[in-house]
């Protein structure tokens, strides 16, 4: 790269015109080995700069553990009141609720004769269970008759 | 994490909610016949007047007074009866139900789930859930909630069948 | 999100912020408790980071104004920082000095810069920031930051030559 060109950009660089390519520019040159002799007080400056972005955070990150239960206990509480709350809140519209609708049926006759019917359906299952629990106590009874008997 | 406790909340809180009502999206479903009878409704049922010599009658009156809510839901559709039964097992462990009968017959499936009340004879919530009803494959669910005796519910369809009222009540207190 | 998600990323920014940070305060032991309370605080709006375009960007602005704060309750505190603290006892950078002397000049003559002009050099000449992002981060217009560069980069000019013609290279 010319030494002309380079003190053009530099010219440029002192007014705060240059774009990031051209500081590049210069950035290359200056690590070069044939920087011209009136340009050398630059070198240092672009080479610092170079080495400066070369520093790194070495440490550990420390996220602050007993912080964040703090906030969690204060959330939790918060969301303890917030249950009490909804479920309270929630189980009184539900009932209140309930307590102003009748049910598929408005005449009570007619809801009357259909819970009768799934009454009765209801019934005769229960019964069909108990039934069998009631053979088997049938059956020993009656073993232990014929065992007793003998 | 936040976000997950609020959505914890809402469940929670919905859950309440939830309890009573898990089967009233059925209501008004295309594939469900539904019958929903209300606390209000038993109530008004108790000024219905009977005839004295009418015992039957009076026996299934007696005990809806002590109803506070029917709900029958039936279904033909095997997508309605699988939604039901998953629904039933769901409502079955939140609620705390205990089986207390299982009654396959003739490839009806019957299963009886209670919540003992005050007693163990009392009964405060009864859930039936049949699959397989009839040839149509019915699927019914029954929800019954109140505070009732089940040799209450058994007597309404026994004086046909079983022998012997005395087995009747041993083999009920013996659930 | 968790630890781990977070560590990762802020991973592309955490030495910038540290570098801004050095720039700011000088300490290096400053520069990286300046950094820890930084990146805690980013931790700590943890469930809002995702709402962030920029979080480069906005990682350096909280940087910047911590910063700031420091050196402005340190004055106020009467404790001067700027010239006792050029040399920091840092081994690492050590290693990657190859002319010890003129980069610890060059430092010096950077760090005595009044503090825009040092945040506008660290921003631009060592993290090599567009104007646009430079802008955003400091809240300036892109004019007032030419400007405030150009003066910088003269200042530092000067002090080279000076420190040239007395033989200190």
């Amino acid at each position: 790269m010319e030494s002309n060109k380079i003190e053009t950009i530099l010219e440029k660089y002192f007014r705060g015109e240059t774009s990031i390519a051209e500081e590049n520019e210069l950035r290359d040159y200056f690590s070069s080995p044939n920087v011209s002799s009136n340009l050398e007080q630059y070198k240092s400056v672009f080479g610092y700069l170079a080495m400066a972005k070369e520093q790194k955070f070495e440490q550990e990150i420390v996220l602050k553990s007993r912080k964040r239960n703090l906030a969690w206990l204060s959330i939790a509480a918060s969301v303890a009141v917030l249950l009490g709350i909804g479920t309270y809140s929630y189980f009184n519209y539900y009932n209140t609720n309930k307590d102003q609708d009748l049910g598929t049926y408005d005449d009570p006759e007619i809801a009357f004769r259909e819970t009768q019917k799934a009454l009765s359906m209801l019934s005769s299952h229960l019964n069909t269970g108990i039934e069998s629990v009631q053979y088997v106590q049938e059956y020993e009874n009656s073993k232990n008759l014929i065992f007793k008997q003998q | 994490m936040k976000k997950f406790l609020i959505t914890v909340v809402a469940a929670l809180v919905s859950n309440a909610f939830f309890a009573q009502s898990a089967f009233d999206k059925y209501d008004g479903q295309d594939d469900v016949t539904s019958i929903i009878v209300n606390k209000k409704m038993f109530q008004m049922m108790g000024s219905v007047k009977v005839d004295a010599n009418d015992k039957e009658t009076q026996q299934y009156l007696d005990l809806m007074k002590k109803l506070d809510n029917l709900k029958v839901f039936t279904t033909t559709s095997t997508r309605v009866s699988a939604d039901m039964k998953l629904s039933a097992d769901k409502y079955i462990k939140t609620a705390g139900l205990e089986e207390l009968m299982r009654v396959n017959d003739g490839g009806k499936n019957v299963r009886i789930m209670v919540k003992s009340g005050a007693t163990d004879s009392q009964v405060k919530e009864l859930l039936m859930f049949i699959e397989g009803a009839n040839k149509e494959n019915q699927t019914v669910l029954m929800s019954l909630t109140g505070n009732f005796d089940l040799s209450e519910i058994s007597v309404l369809t026994d004086k046909m069948k079983i022998p012997g009222g005395d087995d009747l009540k041993k083999a009920t207190k013996g659930k | 999100m968790g630890q781990n998600e977070f560590v990762k990323l802020i991973a592309p920014f955490k030495d910038k912020v540290f570098r801004l940070a050095k720039r700011l305060l000088i300490s290096s032991e400053e520069a990286e408790d300046a950094t820890q309370e930084v990146l805690v605080k980013l931790w700590s709006r943890n469930k809002n980071l995702d709402d962030y375009n920029n979080l480069e960007s906005f990682a350096m602005t909280m940087t910047k104004n911590y910063c700031l704060d420091q050196l402005k309750s340190k004055r106020a505190g009467n404790i001067q920082i700027v010239h006792s603290n050029y040399k920091d006892r840092e081994p690492s950078s050590e290693k990657i000095l190859e002319d010890n002397d003129n980069f610890d000049w060059i430092e010096k003559s950077i760090n005595q810069l009044p503090e825009q002009q040092r945040l506008i050099i660290q921003l631009r000449d060592v993290e090599q920031y567009e104007f646009e992002e430079i802008a955003k981060i400091l809240d300036m217009k892109e004019t007032a930051i030419r400007v405030a560069l150009s003066r910088a980069r003269k200042t530092v000019r000067e002090y080279m030559t000076k420190a040239h013609s007395y033989g200190i290279k």
